[in-house]
């Protein structure tokens, strides 16, 4: 049986299905008795589903504008 | 552009997923709208993983205007080892790097120390039912983009190509030069920490009862 600790230390590794079977299935038993690990795992999968979720932060036009300006000073040899 | 065009023309191993490849040849070729599709493709994620290493929108865009113009200048350089992106991700992360140790003689992405304490979650209530509902996307936004920006810069670049970017674990240990152990160590702590910051938003308020 896997402790809070190590259960804690593969969260990310379970969230991202980076765990072996075998680990997959422990910890799997763990959080189905851990209400604790079990809500930091829930509540850490809603953060990553949340982050996702707002989508792409957009480049502002200006700040492009001004990099394709300096691009083209250089394609232009200024 | 220079002499070394040819070896890159002989590349160690393509690979073969990487649409940039085609683009990256017509550059070298001396197209250079070429270069600007190229960097409209890059350009949203350069600036962020700059933003994310220094912290501030002016040393963010000096940094990412750096980037492209070096780039352009040592794209024949660009041995196709690793994926374009990467490549790219790897020389906005030096420039990154570079103001932020301006700005802050200390600063750098080294793992500052943290005890066992600090990564251990604190907030242990659940969160409301489908918090995503709760508020406009406008808000979960900004609560998301003051959890990222609170976390110290070596977990937020992290937290940024992986979760935000959607990097590859080895791409991301690439870009950042990490091994693959020290990116899952820190990202596995961003992402505590991001929780973290968002509990406090998203906690269930007392007395209400989970549907789950």
């Amino acid at each position: 049986m896997l402790d809070c600790k190590h259960v804690l230390a593969e969260l990310s590794n379970y969230l991202d299905a980076e765990v072996s079977p075998e680990l997959k299935r422990v910890i799997e038993e763990h959080l189905a008795g851990c209400h604790r690990c079990s809500l930091f795992y829930d509540t850490t999968r809603k953060t990553l589903k949340i982050v996702t979720e707002v989508g792409p932060f957009e480049l502002p036009l200006d700040i492009s504008g001004r990099l394709h300006a300096r691009l083209r000073e250089l394609f232009a040899g200024r | 552009m220079s002499e070394k065009v040819a070896d890159a023309k002989m590349p160690v191993r393509r690979f073969a997923n990487d649409d940039d490849l085609p683009i990256v040849d017509r550059v070298l070729a001396g197209d250079t709208q070429a270069f600007e599709e190229l960097v409209r493709r890059h350009e949203r994620r350069i600036y962020r993983t700059a933003f994310a290493i220094t912290g501030n929108p002016e040393d963010a865009e000096d940094a990412m205007q750096d980037t492209f113009l070096k780039v352009y200048q040592h794209l024949g350089e660009f041995q196709r080892a690793s994926r374009f992106t990467t490549w790219l991700t790897r020389i906005a992360v030096n420039e990154g790097l570079q103001r932020l140790r301006r700005r802050r003689k200390t600063e750098s992405l080294d793992d500052p120390v943290m005890s066992e304490e600090d990564i251990m979650p604190r907030q242990v209530e659940d969160w409301r039912d489908n918090p995503e509902k709760a508020y406009a996307t406008q808000e979960i936004r900004q609560f998301v983009e003051e959890a990222i920006r609170s976390l110290p810069p070596a977990y937020r670049v992290v937290f940024v190509l992986r979760d935000v970017e959607e990097l590859s674990t080895e791409e991301a240990a690439e870009a950042l030069g990490l091994t693959i152990s020290a990116l899952k160590s820190r990202l596995l702590r961003a992402r505590l920490m991001v929780r973290e910051a968002l509990a406090a938003r998203f906690g269930r308020p007392a007395g209400q009862k989970s549907e789950m």
